[in-house]
């Protein structure tokens, strides 16, 4: 890898990688090397929206993520197949031995991505994927003075001891 | 020693490092974000195998999904009932670190012999593709041969893998699903 020209298109990768790292490692290492450090019990603390901290981060998640990240698992996995596909999928010069090609390819795609979004449906239909909602309690009280009587208390006019109304 | 070679052995040590870190560690969560440095060194390894497509699923399939998935399952978990599971490793008798050192052992064992058996006499396959010249060159793309294949040698084996997944994804949610209660 002395030439540049010689390096391949996962030499290129590592390469950005590489240069990456350095950079955030650089920004990093100057940032600390600029900023005053004066630490105090408050600073080092977990930041919570300005409540205190309290108990452990973990907590036990909810049940419905696992479901998800599966479905999302499949997918990835589609995804994977679909990569080699779409580096020989509309080349010029397969497209030229045989017209017929493109369509073809797309077709078959579309039939491989059509069978797994029959999954999709079912998990859809089964709601799987409906997250829980909440359902905000309306407080009630079971008295039996008329809303009508609350009105009148309303419209009433109450002098306080300044002489202002209220 | 060439630029390659560094960076091969860079990887190596990075992988066996890390895989090594992982087992032994005590917290779970921190092993389990080892796994990331062991996966992306593996998946580095495999580039250099000349394996590109399966360098690319290790990162997409392993490292996006399946140590999501894994993460997901560890903050899912309550934290006594795996202190519990921990209890159990311990002591020198323990069954899983019998079964844990006889698999070790054996793939241990089947790689020494691989690499000193084949190393001089190679399959017949293997010495008449390289005297023909049937070789993988690092600037070859190997997607290009696979997304070739799949669309017309083994194009109904590609249709197939889609109703896998398919079984697979039904299976799945149909497992994880809760009980509707009675």
């Amino acid at each position: 890898m002395d030439d540049v020209a010689q390096t391949t298109e996962f030499g290129k990768v590592l390469l950005i990688g590489i240069c990456g790292t350095l950079l955030v490692l650089f920004t990093l290492w100057l940032g600390k090397l600029i900023a005053p450090a004066k630490p105090s019990k408050e600073k080092l603390s977990t930041y919570e929206c300005g409540e205190e901290p309290q108990g452990t981060a973990w907590i036990q998640f909810n049940a419905r993520f696992y479901l998800i990240a599966l479905v999302f698992l499949l997918f990835d996995v589609e995804m994977v197949f679909i990569f080699p596909w779409a580096t020989v999928f509309g080349q010029p010069s397969l497209l030229a031995m045989d017209n017929r090609w493109g369509v073809f390819t797309l077709l078959e795609m579309f039939t491989f991505i059509g069978i797994l979004l029959i999954g999709l449906v079912y998990v859809w239909k089964n709601g799987d994927l409906e997250w829980i909602k909440p359902k905000p309690q309306k407080p009630t009280v079971s008295v039996n003075i008329p809303a009508s009587a609350y009105d009148k208390l309303n419209k009433e006019v109450h002098i306080v001891k300044s002489g202002g109304v209220l | 020693m060439t630029a390659e070679l560094l960076i091969f052995y860079v990887l190596a040590a990075s992988a066996l490092v890390s895989a090594l870190l992982v087992v032994s560690m005590k917290n779970l969560a921190r092993a389990l974000f080892l796994l990331f440095v062991t996966l992306f060194s593996v998946a580095g390894l495999f580039i250099f195998c000349l394996a590109d497509f399966i360098a690319l699923t290790q990162i997409m399939v392993y490292v996006g999904g399946v140590l999501v998935l894994m993460l997901f399952a560890f903050m899912l978990s309550n934290k006594e009932l795996l202190n519990d599971l921990q209890k159990g490793l311990t002591g020198f008798f323990a069954l899983p670190r019998w079964q844990a050192l006889i698999i070790t052992a054996g793939m241990g064992f089947i790689l020494i012999h691989m690499a000193i058996n084949m190393g001089s006499n190679l399959p017949k396959w293997v010495t008449e593709a390289a005297r023909e010249g049937k070789i993988f060159t690092p600037t070859d793309h190997t997607e290009k041969h696979i997304g070739l294949q799949l669309m017309t040698r083994y194009l109904l084996p590609f249709e197939l893998i889609s109703l896998v997944l398919l079984m697979a994804l039904m299976g799945a949610a149909h497992l994880t699903r809760k009980e509707p209660k009675p």
